[in-house]
């Protein structure tokens, strides 16, 4: 049976089309993945289903009846939730205020709200998602991935018949993934629609029953998922051939096995690590993965002088280094590119200049003044050789797209020519092409002679680009492997505590 | 890959203008309907005028301008000049002008940098920040002077007042030779990118190697600065240090700047629209006068034509998200 159904739906944003005549049916009992290259129309395709966008055309069928979504709250009468990619919870707000906000007076009796209706109600709920967050907690307090997954308890707790996951996965770890699989396919057996976007195209194969592919607004193929390969996918997503390739790295392995260390901490101890020792060449690419709460973004942190250590030493280029504050990081040669790069990277207000050269003021000034053509120019460069995509490079930040931010991010440390870069979860969110074009700039960047730390939960990811793996749990370095000689499941394995070697 | 900027026809460039100097725009609107309605208006005199009246304003509006733009406010300044500038008279018998002027700026710029380390190194909120010590320093010039005003200020001081050079008022040279200078800092000097990067989004600038601290106690230091520095020309204006200046300044201040198209959240905004915010508001004052409007009248059409200006702006960036 259909559930939903939109025909022929057009919208168009001002110098965009993003979305022209296309169509699209959900039947229940189905998992029906959305695939498409960033900026194909995706997003824009789920907001106008869940009334947060209206369209300029088209028309959409709830069961077989015409129906007009009006806004978010009609959306959800109708029995259609959105997970959004981006987390939209109220940060001050607890959990459970968050899961029901909206629906208090469900627990509502003769005027007063029962919190210990609403805090059992959403106990329960949380329970039956094997989802492990106090409902009392603050959501700021939460990571990005519990976000996430208080985001789904929210969505399913409307009991709608159609959901909407937009990229769920972005910021979940494998064991995290696997719940969220489980719930789906419980979904799935009770004869409701989901709606599957995700970038991470072996998911599209282990949950989805049929694809839908969009590029450039309209419907390129669509059918069932046991019909096409993943090749096939790629190329109808990108319209070109794309083979998504690692880096030949056995021929480097030898050089890099003999150069120096750039970074090297010894039994460093902080909050949420335990006795780390762990070094990085000059010229590598070392990855680190683990669960949430492994400690690998607390280890990124340290090594950025984001957050003090407690004991320990931490040597860069053989000589010791006190890290107190970024700056000082910045000082000897560290870039951070981090994986919030809305919240932690980006001024979305200021210039793609003013980004990319925020870093480097000391340098670019002349007698403690900027040269402001000066600094253009060699913005430009940078634009140029990372093949950032602006209207100009005085263009607001904000107006590039997902991948050229991240890329901007990027520039702003190639800037002060760095000996070591930090990245986090690198390629979250985005499409396969801008994929291998990250990847493609870490290589060049490693080519250079630049250090490179990765921290991912993506071990497809690191498996691909790094010479060495190191997964953490529980706050400590429990495996170390090399790129090359590793499987996936035994990477998995020790990020769940698993003991190796 | 930078593309063109796309051709703009006589109509965008119009609604360019309009959308980006709307504020300009109700200056001239304004101007020109003064000069209609009044033959006083433009004339040399008036305008010289207007821009004396204006100095004071436009020094504390800069500072303010800096603080909104880390994405702070600070309601304190009022009293900050109130206070250096007691300070400052009182002492001008006993050693001298110069020394007296001196102490009297870095007293403001102590009460300023206290401010910026409450913000800066405890993290507590601006608002409520400068509020306590609006009502603290205000208290402070109450004990200090004892509530009367202290005219012992010696002759010759009310040049930095009152004088001129050449046709130019001493005042009206002194605020656009701040305004000036602090444009170009601003525009080009590191540390103002620092404050348009703190105030965009605080977190990035930290991971960027910004001493965020360092950066705000700075600015609410330089809003002290200037605000002692406003006060000493009223001191030399009025020939006395008045305890109950300034009670308005704050408000004039933050009007000014918020009209001239900085925006509150931070980081966004030009110092050039804030001079055009200050001569707006300093024209609408001018213009109520020249009108004869009875002084009950004057502040409700200010605080309209400010409301107005606000819904103005907040509309434009709506336009421009768009």
């Amino acid at each position: 049976m259909i559930l939903l159904e939109v025909r022929n739906i057009s919208k168009s944003f001002p110098g965009v089309r993003a979305l022209d005549k296309m169509s699209i049916a959900i039947k229940s009992s189905e998992v029906h993945a959305l695939v498409g290259a960033n900026g194909a129309g995706k997003s824009t395709l789920v907001n106008i289903i869940a009334g947060i966008l209206k369209p300029d055309e088209g028309e959409s069928f709830l069961r077989g009846k015409r129906v007009h979504i009006q806004n978010p709250a009609h959306a959800r009468r109708l029995g259609i939730s959105l997970v959004p990619q981006i987390p939209s919870l109220c940060e001050n707000m607890t959990v459970m205020e968050n899961i029901f906000l909206g629906e208090e007076k469900r627990f509502v009796h003769r005027g007063f709200l029962n919190w210990q209706e609403l805090f059992n109600e959403c106990q329960r709920l949380l329970e039956i998602l094997d989802i492990h967050v106090d409902p009392k907690a603050k959501v700021r307090d939460l990571s990005a991935s519990e976000n996430q997954l208080v985001e789904i308890a929210r969505a399913l707790s409307f009991e709608s018949s159609i959901f909407i996951l937009d990229e769920p996965t972005a910021t979940l770890t494998s064991v995290e993934k696997e719940k969220l699989f489980n719930i789906i396919k419980k979904l799935k057996a009770q004869g409701r629609g989901i709606i599957y976007i995700s970038h991470r195209l072996e998911e599209v194969f282990e949950i989805a029953d049929s694809y839908t592919v969009l590029r450039d607004g309209k419907v390129v193929s669509t059918g069932e998922v046991s019909s096409i390969t993943k090749d096939e996918l790629v190329r109808m997503i990108t319209g070109e051939e794309v083979s998504l390739a690692g880096v030949k790295r056995e021929a480097k392995d030898k050089d890099i096995e003999n150069a120096e260390k750039i970074l090297e901490l010894k039994n460093v101890t902080a909050d949420g690590l335990h006795d780390i020792s762990f070094f990085v060449r000059k010229g590598e690419m070392l990855g680190i993965t683990g669960l949430v709460g492994s400690g690998k973004s607390e280890l990124a942190k340290v090594v950025f002088g984001l957050s003090r250590i407690r004991s320990g030493e931490v040597l860069f280029n053989g000589k010791p280094l006190t890290l107190k504050t970024p700056k000082q990081a910045l000082k000897v040669g560290m870039g951070f590119v981090p994986a919030d790069r809305l919240k932690r990277s980006l001024f979305l207000h200021r210039s793609v200049v003013e980004n990319v050269s925020i870093a480097s003021l000391q340098d670019i000034a002349k007698f403690g003044w900027l040269p402001l053509r000066g600094e253009k120019a060699k913005c430009t460069s940078m634009i140029k050789q990372l093949s950032i995509v602006t209207h100009s490079p005085s263009s607001p930040v904000m107006f590039l797209s997902g991948g050229n931010q991240q890329k901007v991010s990027v520039a702003r440390w190639l800037m002060r020519s760095p000996k070591l870069l930090i990245f986090e979860e690198p390629t979250q969110g985005v499409d396969v092409k801008a994929k291998q074009n990250i990847w493609d700039i870490m290589e060049n960047l490693r080519e250079k002679g630049i250090s490179i730390l990765i921290t991912s939960s993506d071990v497809d990811e690191l498996l691909m680009v790094c010479d060495r793996i190191l997964v953490m749990f529980d706050g400590r370095i429990v495996a170390e492997f090399k790129g090359n000689e590793v499987s996936k499941e035994s990477i998995v394995g020790a990020t769940m505590g698993r003991r190796i070697k | 890959m930078v593309s063109n900027d796309t051709k703009k026809g006589p109509m965008n460039t119009l609604m360019y203008l309009i959308k980006n100097a709307g504020i300009l725009l109700a200056l001239i609107g304004l101007g020109v309907f003064l000069s209609i309605v009044s033959d006083v208006f433009l004339t040399v005199s008036n305008i010289t005028n207007i821009f004396r009246q204006v100095s004071s304003n436009l020094i504390l509006s800069i500072g303010t301008a800096l603080v909104i733009l880390t994405g702070g406010i600070d309601v304190s300044i009022g009293a900050i000049m109130a206070f250096s500038s007691a300070v400052a008279a009182s002492l001008m018998m006993k050693i001298g002008c110069v020394l007296a002027s001196i102490i009297g700026l870095l007293t403001g710029a102590a009460l300023g940098a206290l401010n910026g380390m409450a913000v800066g190194l405890l993290g507590l909120e601006p608002f409520v920040v400068t509020l306590s010590s609006m009502a603290a320093v205000r208290a402070m010039t109450f004990i200090y002077t004892k509530g009367y005003p202290i005219s012992t200020v010696p002759e010759g001081y009310n040049v930095l007042g009152s004088g001129y050079l050449g046709p130019f008022p001493i005042p009206t040279i002194l605020s656009l030779g701040l305004f000036v200078v602090m444009f170009l800092i601003l525009r080009y000097k590191p540390f103002g990118r620092r404050i348009y990067a703190t105030g965009d989004n605080e977190i990035a600038a930290i991971h960027s190697g910004i001493n965020v601290k360092a950066v705000k106690i700075a600015v609410y230091t330089l809003n002290g600065l200037f605000s002692a520095f406003a006060g000493l020309i009223l001191v030399a204006r009025l020939n006395s240090a008045i305890p109950t200046i300034g009670s308005d300044a704050p408000f004039d201040a933050i009007a000014a700047v918020v009209m001239g198209g900085i925006s509150l959240s931070g980081g966004r905004g030009s110092l050039l629209g804030t001079l055009v915010g200050v001569l707006l508001l300093g024209t609408i004052n001018n213009g109520l006068n020249l009108l004869r409007i009875h002084a009950f009248w004057q502040g409700f059409v200010r605080g309209v034509v400010i409301f107005v200006a606000i819904v103005i702006d907040r509309f434009r960036a709506v336009s421009r998200r768009k």
